[in-house]
């Protein structure tokens, strides 16, 4: 051991830890100004969920009847709605519901949709016909037909809007995790971990899944987004959660009516609606395009 | 063989900004080639065999790549300078280019016959008819059976060898002037390979075309080019006749490079247990971080510290014969 | 052929008429609709210390043959026998011992090693999988083996994508090292290679086999390569062995119709003996799917006669040790 360990500083080389490559590749990553804008953009809204209740000037939910339909002031930046309630405060609170609503069903969807693609893809067979078979009759349905469908019958509660959210995000990563387990599992390292005699359960966690993350982080930033907007769909429809907890979607929908003499009233979530959208698809993109194995960066 | 070379290189000098620096991928390379002749461009990756001739047809990538200085004349005409719209009627119809991969070359979505006859349109102006006729010809002149057939079939259904075969078809169905062949065989079976090689030969013998023969295999040099031209790292470090470099190379790469290749004749002779090659030592560079002097130095046995610290000039060691050394290899 | 040479002990690895034939289904339902015949009833032995070389053009079933043996791909029917115990049948569990045994070297040095652990992770896993060694110990050892493969120790840390080819394929070597195996199957271990470190690889093959006396199946396209490192070679053509005999014997008097093509194709690097008159082959190899009746070859083969169209050679001892499956000879 002795000699190996002057062996190996007798070669003056730094070798990267774990870490220092991830802060390397996070450099390049940044490098890039549109990613710097979509990332900067993306901790700002969460930000600004998780401190929501400590920022907003008023409370949410505080009714002034005799104030409504305020235009921007100083006082309410934003403005009021029909019920006298300051809309910067709604926005502020609302994007708590939303942002959390589309971590959690994304969260689902991710761990159930990676474990079933994933086995379905690496054991292949009548499994995988079975699965796969399944998930496209889910894919065959509108995501928000769907989504409408079990709030409908299951009723608008937090919960069940949840579920509705995230049996399609199971499908899709289902569907992304098989394609990447079918191209990984024919790679040779993938062989040589067989011909060792390695258990399956090993390979699949060790030598499969890490080597998809890619595509699957990717599908991540999206699907959050994704799920941010049929969230606010359900509400805009009046499907999703309901008054007086602020929704960005049940927002938008009172606004509607108001939009030709009040237009602040919708177009200020909607704002921030495209924001979180922006945020979350432009995120995705850079890091599908910095994942890319030709790039060679690690995560 | 005429005076004027048909094509000459002088100086070319093409770099690729990375993130770890400037590549000169292209160090100041100067060859030329004749009308009927076979010149082979020899080396192994990295060396920038393939950049150079992707150079002379302005086909590298900008950005990264860039044609820094140098001059590329093909028949007096100066190809870095000419405009973007001269160039593309050069390409294909004076100079054309073959690659290795002759199935990720071919377009999967049409047909052999529509490839074919598209440059032919393109370049001749003649009618769709006209040109499967001659489309349906060339596949004949390659040597492809039932080319009637094939003008209809897709590129997934040909083998390799086919495949390549419809790539030298679309390649001289212009009548080039200049056939620039980036390894174009080496995706190919050995006895697919000679296949290939032979109808090449022909080829020119017919066309008195000129041919760039790129390519890392030293028995592909021997058995047709006329001339040779071994790169390392980027830079030319030998040229001469082919038969002179067999009989005495004169830099100790080229030398490594014929004693590393495991030879048949050897084992026609002896009873012979299995033998230690001659290897060279290392890899080749990065060419961003070359040494200060010969960029081969590091995995030479014949280094001195005049080769670590200055730049060999590239020089006549013995009428036709060039080489950058400092050492006098093979005298 | 067991008796080419007077062995004392029983050879290695026996492989016994083995055939791996990959069924083709149909988009529907799943069914059967014909078979690919990659490897078609081969047998071959080699011998303790012994380099094999299985040499074949692309399609020719050489890859597969080798994978099987491995089990990496599950042969249809035949034995494989180690050390005198037919593995073909053997359960996971039971098999597991004898995959110490055999090793294999895969031929794209880029993808067979895993990008996002360290590789000399990967190679003490090989030790702590099979109970070897692991912690401390395991990592001196695959120090040593880095060493002995001619990397530095400190590389282990190192993630693959930070190696060239060569120094991948050193390392795909150290894995296969890792379990003190007798036989390595080489998959063209060189092809993807450059020439200059192409020798380095193949002279560290050597070295190998003489300091642990380990045995090689060599599979490769390129006749010189593997007439370098063999000891004898087996010629195989659309899932058969065509002509298998010593190096020697091979390259001075080819018997087979195919080897001569083989030999004849391959280009000379020497520009004086150029005018030679090339006998070259036509055509491209069939498709394994549908393969030629009779002989294999005889839709590609000079020599051709009325009998190869139907009847399958036998393969025959045309000289003591030189076997060949040829009605010609």
């Amino acid at each position: 051991m002795k000699t190996d360990q002057l062996n190996s500083k007798s070669h003056n080389e730094i070798i990267p830890g774990k870490w220092a490559r991830f802060v390397e590749g996070f450099r390049i990553f940044l490098s890039e100004r549109l990613n710097a804008f979509s990332l900067g953009l993306t901790v700002f809204l969460i930000l600004v969920a998780v401190f929501a209740p400590w920022i907003a000037p008023h409370p949410y939910d505080q009714v002034n009847p005799s104030y409504g339909m305020q235009p921007p002031s100083f006082e309410h930046l934003m403005g009021t709605d029909q019920a006298g309630r300051d809309i910067l405060s709604r926005v502020l609170i609302g994007s708590r519901i939303s942002l959390s609503i589309g971590l959690i069903a994304v969260i689902i969807g991710l761990f159930s949709g990676v474990l079933i693609g994933g086995f379905s893809g690496y054991f292949g067979g009548l499994i995988d016909e079975f699965v796969m078979r399944i998930v496209e009759i889910f894919m065959s349905v509108p995501g928000i037909v769907m989504a409408l469908a079990l709030v409908a019958v299951l009723g608008p509660s937090l919960p069940f809007i949840i579920l509705a959210l995230s049996i399609r995000r199971i499908t899709q990563f289902a569907r992304i995790t098989r394609g990447a387990v079918l191209s990984v599992k024919q790679q040779d390292y993938v062989m040589a971990c067989h011909g060792i005699g390695m258990s399956h359960i090993r390979i699949f966690f060790i030598h499969v899944l890490p080597n998809c993350a890619a595509p699957i982080i990717v599908l991540s930033s999206v699907m959050l987004g994704n799920v941010i907007l049929t969230e606010s769909t359900l509400s805009f429809l009046g499907m999703g959660i309901q008054e007086p907890t602020p929704s960005w979607g049940t927002m938008i929908a009172k606004g509607n009516e108001y939009l030709t003499f009040a237009p602040w009233v919708s177009v200020f979530p909607g704002l921030f609606l495209f924001l979180t959208m922006l945020a979350f698809n432009l995120l995705g993109d850079g890091l599908r395009d910095h994942l890319d194995p030709r790039g060679g960066n690690i995560v | 063989m005429p005076d004027r070379p048909i094509l000459e290189l002088r100086d070319l000098q093409t770099n690729f900004y990375t993130r770890q620096g400037v590549a000169k991928a292209v160090d100041h390379v100067s060859y030329s080639v004749h009308a009927g002749e076979t010149l082979a461009v020899v080396g192994e990756s990295g060396c920038g065999k393939s950049v150079t001739s992707l150079s002379v047809l302005r086909l590298i990538p900008d950005p990264p790549g860039k044609i820094v200085g140098g001059s590329v004349l093909f028949e007096g005409e100066e190809l870095t300078e000419v405009s973007d719209q001269r160039m593309r009627e050069i390409r294909g119809n004076d100079i054309s280019m073959i690659f290795q991969e002759p199935m990720s070359s071919l377009n999967p979505m049409m047909t052999i016959g529509n490839q074919i006859s598209e440059a032919l349109i393109q370049h001749f102006g003649i009618s769709k008819k006209a040109a499967f006729q001659k489309a349906e010809e060339m596949l004949t002149v390659v040597h492809i059976p039932d080319a009637k057939k094939w003008l209809h079939g897709y590129p997934h259904e040909m083998s390799g060898g086919m495949c390549q075969r419809v790539m030298i078809a679309m390649a001289i169905c212009c009548n080039p002037k200049i056939l620039i062949a980036d390894e174009p065989t080496t995706a190919l079976d050995v006895t697919i390979q000679a296949q290939i090689l032979k109808l090449m030969e022909q080829l020119q013998q017919k066309l008195n075309t000129a041919i760039i023969f790129i390519t890392h295999d030293l028995g592909i040099v021997a058995e047709i080019a006329q001339r040779v031209v071994v790169m390392y790292a980027g830079r030319k470090v030998e040229e001469s006749t082919v038969r002179q470099l067999f009989a005495q190379p004169k830099h100790p790469y080229t030398v490594g490079l014929m004693t590393a290749v495991p030879r048949l004749e050897n084992f026609l002779e002896e009873e012979s247990a299995p033998s230690r090659l001659t290897e060279i030592p290392g890899a080749v560079p990065r060419l961003y971080n070359l040494p200060a002097g010969c960029a081969f130095v590091n995995r030479c046995s014949f280094a001195t510290d005049q080769c670590r610290q200055e730049k060999p000039p590239f020089e006549e060691k013995s009428p036709g014969h060039w080489a950058a050394c400092w050492q006098e290899i093979g005298s | 052929m067991k008796t080419s040479t007077p062995q004392e002990e029983a050879p290695l690895l026996e492989i016994n008429n083995l055939k791996t034939h990959f069924p083709i289904r149909s988009k529907i339902f799943s069914r059967v609709t014909g078979y690919i015949y990659a490897v078609d009833g081969v047998t071959i032995h080699i011998n303790k210390g012994e380099t094999l070389g299985l040499v074949g053009e692309s399609g020719s079933g050489k890859s597969t043959l080798g994978k099987s043996i491995l089990r990496l791909v599950e042969p249809s029917s035949g034995e494989i026998k180690i050390q005198g115990t037919d593995i073909s049948k053997l359960s996971k569990s039971r098999m597991f011992p004898f995959r110490r045994n055999v090793q294999i070297v895969f031929q794209d040095p880029y993808s067979s090693l895993n990008p996002r652990i360290p590789v000399g992770k990967i190679v003490s896993e090989t030790m702590k999988v099979h109970g070897i060694a692991s912690g401390a110990e395991a990592e001196e050892k695959v120090q040593k083996l880095f060493e002995r493969v001619g990397l530095r120790a400190s590389q282990t840390l190192n993630y693959a994508n930070e190696f060239s080819g060569g120094q991948r394929q050193r390392i795909g070597i150290a894995r296969a090292l890792a379990l003190n195996p007798k036989l390595i199957i080489a998959d063209e271990p060189v092809s993807a290679l450059d020439v200059s470190v192409q020798a380095q690889i193949i002279n560290l093959f050597m070295d190998l086999q003489e300091e642990f006396g380990l045995s090689y199946l060599f599979i490769a396209h390129d006749l010189a390569v593997v007439a370098h490192i063999s000891h004898r070679i087996a010629v195989m053509y659309l899932g058969k062995i065509v002509e298998i005999a010593d190096k020697s014997k091979l390259f001075k008097n080819p018997q087979h119709p195919y080897t001569q093509a083989l030999l004849s194709a391959i280009p000379t690097p020497n520009p004086e003996v150029k005018a030679r008159s090339r006998e070259l082959i036509e055509g491209d190899i069939p498709s394994p799917r549908n393969p030629p009746p009779g002989c294999r070859f005889h839709s590609r083969c000079p020599k051709v006669l009325d009998q190869c169209r139907v009847e399958v050679p036998r393969m025959t001892e045309a000289q003591p040790g030189h076997w060949v499956a040829c009605h010609l000879c």
